[in-house]
Parts: structure tokens; C-alpha cells; sequence
């Protein structure tokens, strides 16, 4: 397999294509996997944390990429930055953890937590419809949106007749989960709090 | 609500309205209860498609692992990565630390200094920095830590986040006894991933100062995940042989 250039990672990305971007996600992990393994090595993480950080370093990268924002470093290099952060973050977490004392409040802005844990539930109910949704739904919406890919290519993953028809089963496919989202019990729980 | 208004909101969360179209969308949020609700629940809607997205990219990236790297776990020393392992006994000579080995007399200071100050750390490629890190390496390898001094202290200055150059300049004024620029340099250290490297390098310090109570101290502190663990049990009840 050839090697990649920066530039062609992000094409490569930016191209919705997911075989393409299986071809840049490998030549990432050839590239960059070992730096950050030592990384985390070296400050007695496991080789099994290291690939976490690693993984969820590349989906930061990728989320990013995706939409076409420019980067204004070498890949490596900000891949590098991304894991170092979240690796400094485990540490973070994982250094001490002090019981509160009753009656004692938290510094941190608990209204801020509770906004965010909210969030997330209702973003894990959502995947769990998805999840639910038929097979072509859920895949037609995760290329579309999670990959990007362009309607040209899913009309052709999908065997369809036009461009036109994928838009249509796009649009269905997006009708349905918003109804199976609104008439979901947990969700409007989330929503009245 | 309509097809176009999902569209429209679809635009808006993508961040590709600006100037009118996105105060009209703003006007719409505050005066249409309803619309304001869709484009909540699309955000929310969008989140759960990320995160599912992730979710699966993670088992793909697994996948991609195993077939990339064969599953191994341990890292390979190559030239993209250079380790420099140095012990401070190969100064003093072998003879010495053999002779330490079979006396049983309270060590002095001097010598587990001599046996404990083990240099470890990674230095990753750095670009420009490569010719010079090379010499600074070197320098110290041949235990000339006065001439790799100044290399690693012109190194840190130009780059001060990276730590790793910060601690290779404290080791430099460690071995060249000046220690309150040391302590100085040790104290400056602020990455989470050099904290038990710098709480060890602080209990040599001390070691070097005969404070020896002080000493200790750092290596209890020092916990039992750390990869300094075991010699900082060792050089503990050896400091306690001198007390």
C-alpha cells in the first residue's frame, strides 16, 4: 500500500469513501500508534490504555477532518497534542479521588455537570434507536452523516436509481427516528428534567 | 414542521449560516416555541448519530490495530525513537559498585547515589532538534554532563513545554552538583507525567545533601505503580542503614 502524505489522509477522509478512510486510518496507526504507546509507557499506563487514548485520539481527529476544518499542523503532530491531552485527562481522573463531606459543595459548576450528563443520556438514547432502526436506515444515516458520504456514492451503495432516490430514502429514514425519538418515554423524561 | 426547516436547521447546527440567514434563524429560535424545540432535538439527534458513529469507529480502529501491529506490546526500540538509559556507577567505574556490593558497612551517600541515579527517560523525534538532542545524548552517555548542559538548557528555552528537555537539564545540574539550580529546575516541572520521575530525582537531590529524613520522605511518597517503586524501596532501607 502506498504511503499517504498528510494531504492525501485528508482527502482521503474528506472523500465520505469509507474504504478510502480505512486506508488513512492505517496509515495513522502505522505513523502514530508507537509514539503514543510510549507515551503512555513511559508514565506506567498499560499498552491496553495506550490504545484507547490512541483510538479516541483518531476519532478527534477524524470528527474534525471530516468537516473540512484546516488543520494548521502536521497530522502526526496534532494527533500527538490530542493524545496527550486525553491521556493527561486519565490521569487526572485516575490520581485521586476524594469522597465529598457532607454539606460540602462541589467547586465545580454542578448545574454545568448535570446540563452535560443530560446531554449525553439523551445522545445514548438516540444511538439506542438508531441501533434499533432497520439495517439500511441506520447504515443510509451513518454515511451520510458520520462519514459524509455524498449521495452519489449511496445511491450506489444502496442500488438506487438516482441521486434523487437516495435523498428520499434519507429523508424517510430521518422522518422515522424523529418519531421514534419524540415518542420515546426516556427522552421527554430528559426533556421536562 | 416542513422538510425545508430540517434542512434549515441541519445548515444551522453545521454552522454554514452567517450574516441574515443566521439572525432570521436566531428571530425564528426566540419567537417559534416549536422550532426551537426541532432544533434542539435535531442537535440531540445528531449527537446520538456521533456517538454511535464513534462507537463503531473504535471497533474498527481495533480491528485495524490487530491487523497493523500483530497485536504486540511491546514497543520497539527504532530510530524514530531513541532511549537513553545511562547509569551514574559506569562513572565511578564497575569496581567500585562491585566493591559496594560485598561491603557491609553503612553506604555512604556518595555511593547509592552512584548505584540509584539511573537515568531513564525517551526523547521522541523532534524535527530540527534531532542533530542537537544527538550531541546533547551523546554527551551524557559519555557522562559529560557539564558540556551537554548547556545544549539541553539552550533546548528547554526554545521549547519549554516539553518537559522531558526541562528534566534531562535537572538531571545535567544534579550531576554537575548544582543543586539549587536542580531543586530550581525539579520544582518546574509541572506535566503529570513526570511527577514521580521529579519526586525521585528530588529524594537523589536530598541524598546528595545528606538530608536524609527529607529523603526518605520522597520515596515513601513515591506509589506502588510507579516504575520507581522497587528502588525506592531499596535506596529507602539503604538511607536508613546510614541514619
Amino acid at each position: 500500500m502506498p504511503h499517504l502524505s498528510d494531504e492525501e489522509i485528508l482527502e482521503h477522509i474528506q472523500s465520505g469513501n469509507t474504504t478510502k478512510q480505512n486506508e488513512a486510518f492505517r496509515q495513522l496507526y502505522r505513523d502514530n500508534f508507537r509514539k503514543i504507546e510510549s507515551l503512555v509507557l513511559k508514565n506506567n499506563g498499560t499498552h491496553d490504555i495506550a490504545k484507547d487514548i490512541f483510538h479516541d485520539g483518531i476519532i478527534v481527529f477524524f470528527n474534525k477532518a471530516k468537516k473540512g476544518i484546516e488543520m494548521n499542523s502536521a497530522i502526526g503532530t496534532y494527533l500527538y497534542a490530542v493524545c496527550q491531552n486525553l491521556w493527561l485527562n486519565h490521569l487526572r481522573k485516575n490520581k485521586k479521588q476524594v469522597p465529598l463531606q457532607e454539606g460540602v459543595e462541589p467547586e465545580s459548576d454542578s448545574e454545568t455537570i448535570y446540563d452535560t450528563l443530560v446531554v449525553n443520556e439523551k445522545k445514548k438514547i438516540i444511538a439506542q434507536l438508531l441501533e434499533k432502526m432497520g439495517d439500511d436506515c441506520q447504515k443510509l444515516i451513518q454515511l451520510f452523516y458520520y462519514h459524509r458520504m455524498k449521495m452519489q456514492n449511496i445511491k450506489e451503495v444502496f442500488g438506487l436509481g438516482s441521486e434523487q432516490a437516495a435523498k428520499n430514502k434519507k429523508s424517510q429514514c430521518m422522518k422515522k427516528l424523529r418519531i421514534m425519538v419524540k415518542d420515546n418515554a426516556n427522552y421527554k423524561n430528559m426533556l421536562t428534567g | 414542521m416542513k422538510q425545508e426547516d430540517f434542512q434549515l436547521i441541519e445548515k444551522y447546527l453545521e454552522g454554514e449560516l452567517d450574516g441574515q440567514a443566521l439572525t432570521d434563524f436566531h428571530e425564528r429560535m426566540e419567537k417559534d416555541a416549536e422550532f426551537a424545540e426541532a432544533v434542539g432535538m435535531e442537535k440531540d439527534i445528531l449527537g446520538g448519530i456521533e456517538l454511535l458513529g464513534n462507537e463503531a469507529l473504535k471497533k474498527q480502529l481495533e480491528k485495524i490495530g490487530e491487523e497493523e501491529m500483530g497485536g504486540a506490546k511491546v514497543i520497539d526500540i527504532n530510530n524514530r525513537r531513541r532511549k537513553f538509559l545511562w547509569a551514574a556507577a559506569a562513572v565511578l567505574g564497575l569496581a567500585l559498585v562491585a566493591k559496594f556490593a560485598i561491603d557491609t558497612s553503612p553506604p555512604s551517600p556518595e555511593k547509592l547515589y552512584a548505584e540509584y541515579a539511573v537515568h531513564e527517560f525517551d526523547f521522541l523525534e523532534k524535527g530540527d532538534d534531532q542533530k542537537i538532542l544527538g550531541e546533547a545524548i551523546r554527551k551524557m552517555e559519555d557522562g559529560n554532563f557539564k558540556d551537554a548542559l548547556p545544549i539541553m538548557k539552550s533546548l528547554s528555552e526554545e521549547k519549554p513545554k516539553e518537559q522531558v528537555y526541562l528534566l534531562a537539564l535537572g538531571i545535567c545540574y544534579l550531576e554537575t552538583n548544582d543543586l539549587t539550580e536542580a531543586l530550581n529546575i525539579f520544582d518546574n516541572i509541572n506535566s503529570p507525567l513526570f511527577e514521580w520521575e521529579v519526586i525521585w530525582y528530588k529524594a537523589l537531590l536530598n541524598l546528595k545533601l545528606k538530608n536524609y529524613e527529607q529523603s526518605v520522605q520522597l520515596l515513601t511518597n513515591i506509589p506502588s505503580d510507579s516504575s520507581r517503586k522497587k528502588d525506592a524501596d531499596n535506596l529507602k532501607l539503604e538511607i536508613l542503614k546510614i541514619k
